[in-house]
């Protein structure tokens, strides 16, 4: 059992495009650190506070919101989430599995469009900068198939928008590829496979990187 | 006048920009103009929860103010600043980009502030009132219950001295000796006004 005395706890964040499975992995790896007797916070963003709460009725157009309007809201939101969240967790020594984190921003904000916006993601990084590097990003790699394949004119709405929900969910995994070559914080992990393989890929990337190498 | 006209008022909290802002409009209404007379914060979403923070109902860091403070411009210009420049109206606005990097710079990087502004619109025309602290201190204390989160003395006069740096930097920034009687104060004003008009 590591004894935590007065160090402050590590920094986990969890990343993927949407379906690739971060929250379970959360939940799995939260307790995980249960067993090994390691205090751990789960947490997620956006959060449930009030920024938060904005965040999403825009993102559910209830009011109208530009994009780099909803991406500084995102910034402010984890502002919020270090300063009442995470930092006080990671002072008393525990650890902190954050669901989403600045990587989601970056990502998402840059690839609106089938081009990465290079300005877009320069200036999110920029202003993602002061913000607490994670000890251990994961972002999860899972594989997207774009089974419809070229959309022909005489396609249904119905197909047409799922290859256009496809098609962003490849651009946004990309983007994750990319920012991962681009972070030295950031691992890629296999997603593709049962909740349980990805877990067990998890855990031996944390054992590795943060627990020096002990399993249990 | 091709797109509007785009004048921005700065300053102390009580160093008297609303007051002059108020004015301004008046006059150039007379002068057959249509004008949007606005602020920042808003009084939309965003700018709601900002003064909730600055009245303490709620904490949060520097930076997430700062944060907050640039997403109420984004929807602020969006909503109505471009909408009304773009039909050619001249909007004056109390507050802009040079609040947030006077006062967000007593605790965060100054480049940091400006990378999150750097994507809007210069105004045409910057207006900073310039007073001592001391003056709007008195001021606030007897118009207002709380004086609002940005503080003592010390402080303001950080910021006074920060806005003085804006001026000499960014060009069509005017800073204007704000202990003079409010009709002289508009006299000077009116005067940069009409001559950028002209252009």
């Amino acid at each position: 059992m590591k004894i935590m005395s007065n160090l402050e706890g590590k920094f986990i964040v969890i990343e993927g495009p949407d379906g690739a499975g971060s929250s379970t992995q959360v939940r799995k790896l939260g307790s995980y650190f249960a067993r090994r007797n390691i205090p751990a916070l789960e947490t997620k963003e956006p959060t449930n506070g009030l920024v938060g709460g904005i965040i999403r009725a825009a993102l559910n157009k209830i009011w109208a919101c530009s994009p780099y309007g909803l991406q500084l809201l995102f910034c402010a939101d984890r502002a919020l989430h270090l300063y009442h969240e995470v930092e006080p967790a990671l002072k008393a020594g525990k650890w902190v599995i954050s669901d989403r984190y600045a990587p989601s921003t970056i990502v998402y904000g840059a690839t609106e469009n089938p081009e990465i916006d290079e300005d877009i993601w320069n200036r999110l990084k920029l202003i993602n900068d002061p913000f607490r590097k994670p000890d251990l990003s994961l972002f999860l790699d899972i594989e997207i198939r774009l089974g419809i394949g070229r959309m022909d004119s005489d396609g249904t709405r119905a197909m047409r928008d799922l290859y256009e929900t496809e098609e962003r969910l490849a651009r946004v995994m990309s983007g994750y590829r990319r920012l991962a070559r681009e972070y030295l914080h950031a691992v890629l992990v296999d997603a593709n496979g049962s909740i349980e393989d990805v877990h067990e890929r998890i855990v031996g990337i944390v054992n590795e990187r943060l627990l020096g190498g002990q399993n249990e | 006048m091709s797109k509007g006209k785009f004048i921005v008022f700065e300053g102390l909290d009580g160093a008297g920009s609303t007051e002059q802002a108020e004015l301004l409009r008046g006059a150039l209404e007379e002068r057959g103009l249509k004008v949007l007379l606005t602020k920042e914060p808003t009084n939309n979403v965003i700018g709601g929860i900002i003064r909730g923070a600055l009245t303490k109902d709620w904490l949060l860091s520097n930076k997430g103010m700062q944060l907050l403070f640039c997403a109420d411009r984004e929807h602020h210009l969006q909503r109505d600043i471009l909408p009304s420049l773009e039909r050619g109206e001249v909007v004056i606005c109390d507050r802009y980009i040079f609040s947030t990097l006077a006062f967000g710079a007593l605790e965060s990087d100054m480049w940091w502030l400006r990378s999150l502004n750097s994507d809007f619109p210069p105004p045409d025309l910057t207006f900073i009132l310039d007073v001592d602290p001391e003056f709007c201190i008195q001021k606030l204390n007897q118009a207002r219950f709380s004086f609002e989160l940005f503080g003592d003395y010390e402080r303001l006069e950080k910021v006074r001295s920060n806005y003085k740096l804006l001026a000499k930097e960014y060009s069509n920034t005017f800073i204007i000796d704000a202990t003079k009687d409010k009709d002289s104060i508009l006299n000077e004003i009116l005067s940069v006004v009409d001559k950028s008009l002209l252009e």
